[in-house]
C-alpha cells in the first residue's frame, strides 16, 4: 500500500467510486430504448398487509411480467404517506422508482406534512377505485342519505370517527361541505379498522368506509350500511340507495394511482401506462378485485390529468375549511 | 365443537403442516433472539411465500412463527442484556441480573416455561371465551383505554431502582423522545423542525435497538473494557417442578394480563409484559427486589407477553379485528386466498378458526421442547468471543432498524440513539422508566385526546364509564399507598410495642 502515493491512491479512488456513475452517464441514451432493463421499486406508503399493500401487490405481479422486469414493492410508511411519496419525489425520474397511493397523497400535501405536494410527481395511471360509504351500528336509527343529514344538521351531535387528515376524515368534509350548520363530533379513532372497531363497541355513532371494509360486518348483520357516495350502486351492496338517489348528488371515491418522479421521460410513462392497462384489462385480475369490492377505473393521460386537478383542488378547499 | 377441534388437530399434525409449525417455531425462535430483528418482520418478510399455499399450511408457518418470535426475545434478554424484541424489555431488566449472579440457565428455563404457561393459558382463553370476551373487549373506547395504561404509569413508576429523580428524568426524556412526527389529532407536523423525514417520528424499534444492543455493544467494545462473560452451566439445567409451581399466583395473574391485553386491538405484547410486571412488583412482599434480579419479574413478563399472542388472535376469529400488528398479516394471508376474515368466519370457513386454535397450541409445545432442548446449544453460542459476536449482532440491528419501515433514517435514528444510551449509562439514569415511557405515551396521549374530543372536553367523563372509573379508582389508590402504607406500618408497630 504504502509503495504508492498518497494523491495517486485518492486519484485512484475516486476513479474507482466514479466509474458506476460513467457508466451509467454512457449507458443513459441506450436505455432510453430499452426499458426498463433493471427491477423497479415501487414504494408503497402504507402498511404492509394493508389494502392498499394488497392492492399493489396484486398488480404489481402481472405487470412485472408484461413490462419484463421484476418490481419490488417496498412498504414505507410514516407522516401520512409524506414520507414514502416525498421519497419517490426525490428519487431519479429515470421510471425505476414508483409510487402507489391513493388520495392520501392528496389530503398529506393538503394538510402540510407533504411539503412537496402531488406537483412533484407525475401520474402514470389510476386504476380502480373503491366506493365510500357511511354505516352505523345495526340498532340504529339511521337507514338512508336524508337521516344521516338530518342528523348532523340537528342538536343530537353525532360522534363521526375519523383518522385526522386521513381519507375518511376528508370524505366526511366532503359530505357536509354543503350542509350550512353542521354539529357533529369529530372523534379520532384512525383508519378503516379502528373505525370499524370503535363503531361496533359503540364509542362513534357513524363510521365512513370503503365497501370492501363494511362487507362482512353488513353480512353479519353487525352493522347497516347507510348509503353509498357514487354515481351508481356498487355492485357489492346492491341494495343500497346511492345518496345522489336521496337527492344529494355527492360522489367520494378511494382511487388507486400510480406515480412516477416529475420529469420521468414520457415514453417511459406511456410504456408503464400501457403495461398497466394491459394488467386492467385482464379477466382474471378484473374477476380478483371485484371479488374484493374494489372496481376497475382505468385513466391515463390527459383525462387522468384532469381528474387529479379536480379532485387536488377539492381536497384543497376542504382543507381549507379545517386548518 | 370437540370433534371438529379434534380433527383440526388430526389435520396440523400431520407431517407437512406439522413441518411447517416446527420450522415457523424454529424461525421464530431465531429471528426474536437476534436483537434487531422481530416477529412482525420475519412475518411480513414470509408473508408474500404463502401467497397461493393451502390457507391451512400458511396459518401453521406463521402462527409457528408468531409464538416462537415472542418468545425468543427471552434468550437474549437473559445473555446479551439486549430485550429481543420490544416485548421483551421488562424480560431483561431481571433476567440480566439473574444472569450476572450465574443464574442464566434458570433464567432462561423459567422464561421458557412461564412462555409456554401463558401461551397454554391464552388457548384456552381462546377456545373457551372467545365471543363474550370481544364483546367486552369492544365496548373499550379511548376513556378505558387511558384509564388502563395511566394505571400501567403509576404501576411501574417506582420502577427503577435508586433515585427517584433520576427515574423521573428519563421517564421524561422518555415522552419528549415519543412526541415528534405527525400530531395524531391534528395531523399537524410537531417537533420535526421542519426536517421531513421527522414526520414518522422516531420509530420505537429503532430506538429501542440503539439504546438496547448499540449502546451495550459500543460499551463491550469499547477499548479496555472487559465484556461481560455469562456462562451456562450444564450441570444446572435441570429445574425442579417446585421451583416453578410456587409462582403459580404470578403464573396465572400474568396470564390473564396477558390474555387481556392481547384480545384489545392496538395493544402490544410490550403493554402485556410491562403490566404483568407492574402488577406483580405491586403485589409483591419485596418489591424492592424487581430489577435486580428476581424470577417473579421474569416469569411476569414472559407469561404476559405469550399470552397475548393467543388474546390477540380472539378478535381476529370472532370479529375479523386485527388483535395485533401481525394479525394484520395473517388476516392478509387469508385473504389473499379469498377467505374473509370477519364476523362469519366460524360459519364460512371453521376450518380456519379451528386450524387456529389446534396450530397455536402446537406452536406453544413445539416452542417449550424447542428451547428446553437448545439450552445446551446455547450455552456453546456464549462461548462465541465477542470479537465476533459483536459485529454480527450490530450488522442485524442495521438491518432490523432498516426493515422495520425501509427507512434508512431509522438507521440513523439507532445510532444517535446507541450514543444517547451511553449517555444514560455515564449519567447513571435507568434505562427502564426511560422505555417504558417511550411505549407508553404515545397510546396514553392518543386516548386521552380522543377520549376529551368524545366526551366534549368533560374530564368527569373517566368516572363516569363504569370500567375507566374502576382503573382510575385503582391508580389513585396505587399512588397513594406507597404514601401512606410506610405511616400505617409505624403507627401499628408503634401501638404493638406500646
Amino acid at each position: 500500500m504504502t509503495l504508492i502515493p498518497t494523491k495517486t491512491r485518492r486519484a485512484m479512488i475516486r476513479a474507482i467510486l466514479a466509474a458506476p456513475l460513467g457508466l451509467a452517464a454512457l449507458t443513459g441514451p441506450a436505455l432510453a430504448q430499452a426499458y426498463p432493463e433493471e427491477p423497479i421499486r415501487l414504494v408503497v406508503p402504507h402498511g404492509a398487509g394493508g389494502g392498499t399493500d394488497v392492492f399493489s401487490r396484486l398488480i404489481a405481479a402481472p405487470t412485472a411480467e408484461t413490462l419484463g422486469a421484476s418490481i419490488a414493492v417496498v412498504n414505507v410508511t410514516g407522516g401520512g404517506t409524506a414520507i414514502g411519496a416525498q421519497e419517490v419525489a426525490r428519487s431519479d425520474p429515470d421510471g425505476y422508482t414508483l409510487l402507489s397511493t391513493h388520495v392520501a397523497l392528496l389530503t398529506s400535501s393538503a394538510m402540510g406534512a407533504n411539503q412537496m405536494g402531488p406537483d412533484s410527481l407525475t401520474p402514470i395511471a389510476q386504476l380502480a377505485s373503491e366506493t365510500q360509504v357511511i354505516a352505523v351500528r345495526a340498532d340504529s336509527p339511521m337507514a338512508s342519505a336524508g337521516d344521516f343529514f338530518d342528523a348532523v344538521a340537528d342538536d343530537s351531535r353525532p360522534k363521526l370517527g375519523i383518522s385526522a387528515g386521513a381519507g375518511n376524515h376528508f370524505a366526511f368534509l366532503q359530505m357536509l361541505m354543503n350542509v350550512p350548520d353542521y354539529d357533529v363530533n369529530f372523534v379520532p379513532v384512525g383508519g378503516g379498522g379502528p373505525s370499524m372497531t370503535a363503531l361496533l363497541g359503540g364509542n362513534i355513532d357513524v363510521g365512513t368506509f370503503t365497501v370492501s371494509e363494511v362487507l362482512d360486518q353488513v353480512a353479519a348483520g353487525e352493522v347497516r350500511a347507510v348509503t353509498v357516495f357514487a354515481a351508481e350502486r356498487d355492485p357489492a351492496l346492491p341494495d343500497v340507495a346511492t345518496a345522489t338517489e336521496a337527492g344529494f348528488p355527492i360522489e367520494i371515491g378511494l382511487d388507486y394511482v400510480w406515480y412516477a418522479p416529475k420529469d420521468t421521460p414520457t415514453d417511459r410513462i406511456a410504456t408503464l401506462a400501457d403495461a398497466l392497462e394491459t394488467t386492467m384489462a385482464d379477466e382474471t385480475i378484473r374477476t380478483t378485485l371485484t371479488e374484493r369490492a374494489i372496481l376497475p377505473n382505468f385513466l391515463r393521460g390527459d383525462a387522468l390529468e384532469a381528474t387529479l386537478a379536480e379532485r387536488w383542488e377539492t381536497i384543497q378547499s376542504v382543507a381549507a375549511s379545517i386548518r | 365443537m370437540i370433534g371438529e377441534l379434534a380433527a383440526s388437530f388430526a389435520t396440523m399434525l400431520a407431517p407437512y403442516p406439522f413441518a411447517l409449525i416446527v420450522l415457523g417455531t424454529v424461525l421464530g425462535i431465531v429471528a426474536g433472539a437476534i436483537p434487531g430483528l422481530n416477529g412482525g418482520m420475519l412475518i411480513a418478510l414470509s408473508l408474500p411465500l404463502t401467497f397461493g399455499w393451502n390457507p391451512l399450511d400458511a396459518i401453521a408457518l406463521l402462527v409457528g412463527m408468531y409464538v416462537g418470535s415472542i418468545s425468543g426475545g427471552l434468550i437474549s434478554a437473559s445473555l446479551l442484556n439486549i430485550p429481543g424484541s420490544p416485548s421483551n424489555l421488562m424480560t431483561t431488566l431481571d433476567a440480566m441480573p439473574m444472569a450476572r449472579r450465574g443464574e442464566a440457565a434458570r433464567a432462561l428455563q423459567l422464561g421458557i416455561i412461564a412462555s409456554f404457561f401463558g401461551g397454554v393459558v391464552s388457548w384456552m382463553a381462546l377456545v373457551l371465551l372467545a365471543p363474550p370476551l370481544v364483546a367486552f373487549a369492544l365496548t373499550f373506547g379511548p376513556h378505558e383505554y387511558f384509564a388502563i395504561i395511566f394505571s400501567a404509569l403509576v404501576l411501574i413508576s417506582s420502577l427503577s431502582e435508586g433515585s427517584m429523580t433520576r427515574g423521573l428524568i428519563a421517564a421524561m426524556l422518555g415522552v419528549l423522545v415519543a412526541l415528534p412526527g405527525l400530531d395524531p389529532v391534528t395531523a399537524q407536523p410537531r417537533l420535526t423542525f421542519g426536517f421531513d423525514r421527522m414526520l414518522g417520528g422516531f420509530d420505537l424499534l429503532a430506538v429501542l435497538i440503539g439504546v438496547f444492543a448499540v449502546s451495550q455493544l459500543l460499551a463491550d467494545a469499547a477499548p479496555g473494557a472487559k465484556a461481560e462473560v455469562i456462562r451456562l452451566q450444564s450441570s444446572r439445567l435441570v429445574l425442579s417442578l417446585g421451583a416453578v409451581t410456587r409462582h403459580w399466583v404470578n403464573l396465572i395473574r400474568s396470564a390473564l394480563i396477558g390474555t387481556w391485553v392481547g384480545i384489545l386491538p392496538g395493544v402490544g405484547g410490550s403493554i402485556g409484559s410491562i403490566l404483568a410486571y407492574g402488577a406483580a412488583k405491586t403485589l409483591s412482599k419485596t418489591p424492592e427486589r424487581y430489577g435486580t434480579g428476581c424470577e417473579e419479574g421474569v416469569i411476569a413478563s414472559e407469561t404476559a407477553n405469550n399470552a397475548t399472542v393467543g388474546g390477540a388472535i380472539i378478535p381476529m376469529v370472532t370479529m375479523g379485528i386485527p388483535g395485533s400488528i401481525i394479525d394484520v398479516f395473517l388476516i392478509a394471508a387469508l385473504t389473499i386466498n379469498n377467505i374473509r376474515v370477519g364476523p362469519l368466519l366460524l360459519q364460512d370457513n371453521p376450518e380456519i378458526v379451528y386450524g387456529f386454535m389446534s396450530t397455536l397450541l402446537v406452536a406453544n409445545v413445539v416452542m417449550l421442547i424447542v428451547m428446553l432442548v437448545s439450552l445446551r446449544g446455547l450455552a456453546r453460542l456464549m462461548t462465541v468471543p465477542k470479537t465476533y459476536l459483536i459485529p454480527i449482532i450490530l450488522l442485524f440491528c442495521v438491518i432490523g432498524a432498516y426493515a422495520g419501515n425501509n427507512r434508512v433514517f431509522d438507521v440513523w435514528v439507532m445510532f444517535a440513539f446507541g450514543l444517547f444510551g451511553i449517555l444514560f449509562r455515564v449519567m447513571r439514569l435507568p434505562i427502564g422508566p426511560f422505555v417504558i415511557a417511550l411505549v407508553l405515551t404515545p397510546l396514553a396521549e392518543f386516548n386521552l385526546r380522543a377520549a376529551l374530543i368524545s366526551a366534549d372536553g368533560s374530564w368527569l367523563s373517566f368516572l363516569q364509564r363504569p370500567v375507566s372509573a374502576v382503573f382510575v379508582v385503582i391508580a389513585g389508590l396505587l399512588f397513594v399507598m406507597p404514601l401512606v402504607l410506610p405511616w400505617v406500618r409505624r403507627h401499628s408497630n408503634r401501638s404493638a410495642v406500646e
